[in-house]
């Protein structure tokens, strides 16, 4: 499901105080099935940005457009309904959401809402369960005796169940250990590539955009400022330092290779594997 | 949730911002305490422009005190109704069995109306101008003469000033949390009172767990760090009066003063 963005402001209120702009007059439009990382510093707007898709902020001026549902200032309850059926939403440290007796019940949660029948229900926890790698034991269990690592997948399954065409994360490892993170990356790699699904994804580790994404969308003080392939960003990784991002840890041992040997390989390595490939076929190994 | 303006702190520079907050704090409960001795119309709308001047010296709009009236406005009507449905004398308008409207009724209406609304604005007026972490400061200097009984009131001032800490991190959990099961479906502020309250399950119980979570890691950490209860303890932040703070009590004295004349009018 494709996402346009016309000329979009938005502004954010916590409480009594108001922030003007924080999405400021923003057009992007981020094609079908794509897999886009959402970069930028804190308060660039990004959970804004992602808000917005799902309809939990609201534009002050403009347009959002997710496959063929409009979201404008006031949208009407129906399209809410309908554009949150459409695309998933996964908060940062998503286990902070759980709260029902047993895993199933807190799965099921998500599509009783959405108005799936009891059959459907138990079908899309099933496969959801399955989808995140949790084994079904853990139904009958309480959420809150799992560990973090379950817990966040438990909330993904939460997520999942509700067959959403767009799914949105705001940094889905936060706080988990490498092998937990590596995980519900390549699972959510997996939905991309299998079922074809929209992801965005705000992500700070630049290893993790090299090796999932294949679009980059940057942000600053609200404004998107660059949105290309992941593959082109990183050919030109002269200009992420005049945004201020780190180098892919592949980039940079290439970068250190080129430089000690005094060769230039033809093109930029997005993971480890490339990079070996384009070693042995330039005959350096 | 962003309704709830009494208990936040608006940043500012006015004249009330730079009052002592025990000076504030106890011009404040002075004032309700005066309240109850107004006794006519007059003397309600001398208070009444008093309040009136507050809330224009604090610089905050008008508007964001209607918004403090707004959540409890039911609560006041129905102490209004009772006061006029149960008070007779004066002329009787209207009665049946033992409700009835008279004229003295529908003036103690009128007072408890007002007393309940200047209550609120000045409530508000104090916890606009005065930081959250000074009127703790100020209820522990007001709670010190309870020391000599053996009372802690260390103790008492610090869980204020940690349950006062912890109201902006449980609304922004609470919006965050609101987010999370709106986006999994769910419609807040739909349908029939029961489903409303099932409704509040999926919000009450992750800010439940949230906030046990923190109890204890804020437990840990304190005990990490050397808290002792029941410790003699200097403070980091020292309250200083000044004499606009006496000009304040002298201007409650006045306040007091002009109530007791017109009460006689």
């Amino acid at each position: 499901m494709q996402i346009k963005f016309e000329e979009v402001k938005a502004d954010y209120q916590l409480g009594p105080i108001r922030t003007r702009n924080v999405i400021d007059d923003v057009s992007v439009h981020i094609e079908s099935g794509t897999f886009t990382a959402v970069i930028g510093q804190t308060g660039a707007g990004k959970s804004s940005l992602l808000k917005l898709i799902n309809g939990l902020l609201s534009p002050s001026t403009g347009l959002i457009q997710v496959g063929d549902i409009q979201l404008t200032r006031a949208p009407e309850k129906e399209q809410l309904n309908k554009v949150r059926k459409r695309v998933g939403m996964v908060f940062q440290f998503p286990e902070n959401q759980l709260f029902a007796e047993t895993v199933e019940a807190d799965i099921a949660f998500g599509p009783r809402n959405f108005g799936f029948d009891q059959e459907q229900i138990n079908r899309s926890v099933k496969e959801s369960l399955d989808q995140v790698g949790l084994s079904s034991d853990i139904l009958n269990r309480s959420p809150f005796s799992l560990s973090g690592g379950q817990q966040r997948r438990v909330a993904l399954a939460g997520v999942l169940a509700t067959k959403p065409d767009v799914l949105v994360l705001d940094e889905p490892g936060a706080g988990l250990d490498p092998e937990g993170k590596k995980q519900i990356l390549s699972l959510i790699k997996q939905l991309n590539m299998k079922e074809h699904m929209t992801v965005l994804i705000v992500t700070h580790d630049m290893n993790d955009v090299a090796e999932y994404t294949d679009h980059v969308l940057i942000m600053e003080q609200g404004k998107v400022i660059c949105h290309q392939a992941t593959r082109s960003f990183f050919n030109q990784y002269q200009q992420l330092t005049d945004f201020g991002l780190d180098l892919p840890d592949v980039i940079y041992l290439q970068q250190q290779i080129e430089q000690k040997k005094g060769i230039k390989l033809p093109k930029v390595s997005l993971t480890k594997e490339e990079l070996i490939d384009l070693l042995i076929e330039e005959q350096h190994l | 949730m962003n309704k709830l303006i009494l208990g936040r702190y608006f940043p500012g520079n006015s004249y009330l911002h730079h009052l002592d907050p025990r000076a504030k704090l106890v011009a404040a409960i002075y004032f309700i305490g005066l309240l109850f001795l107004a006794e006519n119309v007059l003397s309600y709308l001398w208070l009444f422009a008093f309040t009136m001047m507050l809330m224009w010296m604090s610089g905050v709009s008008f508007s964001t005190y209607l918004k403090g009236v707004k959540p409890l406005i039911w609560l006041i009507l129905m102490a209004v109704f009772l006061r006029i449905l149960f008070t007779g004398g004066g002329t009787i308008y209207y009665s049946k069995g033992p409700l009835m409207i008279s004229s003295f009724g529908l003036l103690l209406g009128f007072y408890t109306f007002s007393r309940f609304v200047m209550i609120i604005f000045v409530s508000t007026v104090l916890t606009l101008t005065t930081k959250p972490i000074d009127l703790t400061d100020a209820i522990d200097a007001l709670l010190k003469p309870l020391r000599l009984l053996g009372i802690s009131t260390a103790d008492f001032s610090l869980m204020l000033s940690i349950s006062l800490r912890f109201i902006p991190n449980l609304l922004d959990e609470t919006q965050k949390v609101l987010d999370a099961q709106r986006a999994r479906g769910v419609v807040f502020g739909e349908g029939h009172l029961i489903e409303q309250m099932k409704k509040i399950v999926p919000l009450i119980i992750p800010l439940f767990a949230s906030s046990l979570k923190r109890a204890e890691e804020m437990a840990d950490v304190m005990e990490v760090r050397g808290y002792q209860s029941g410790q003699k303890r200097s403070s980091f932040r020292q309250l200083k009066w000044k004499a606009c703070d006496t000009l304040s009590m002298v201007i409650m004295c006045a306040l007091t003063i002009g109530v007791i004349i017109l009460n006689h009018f």
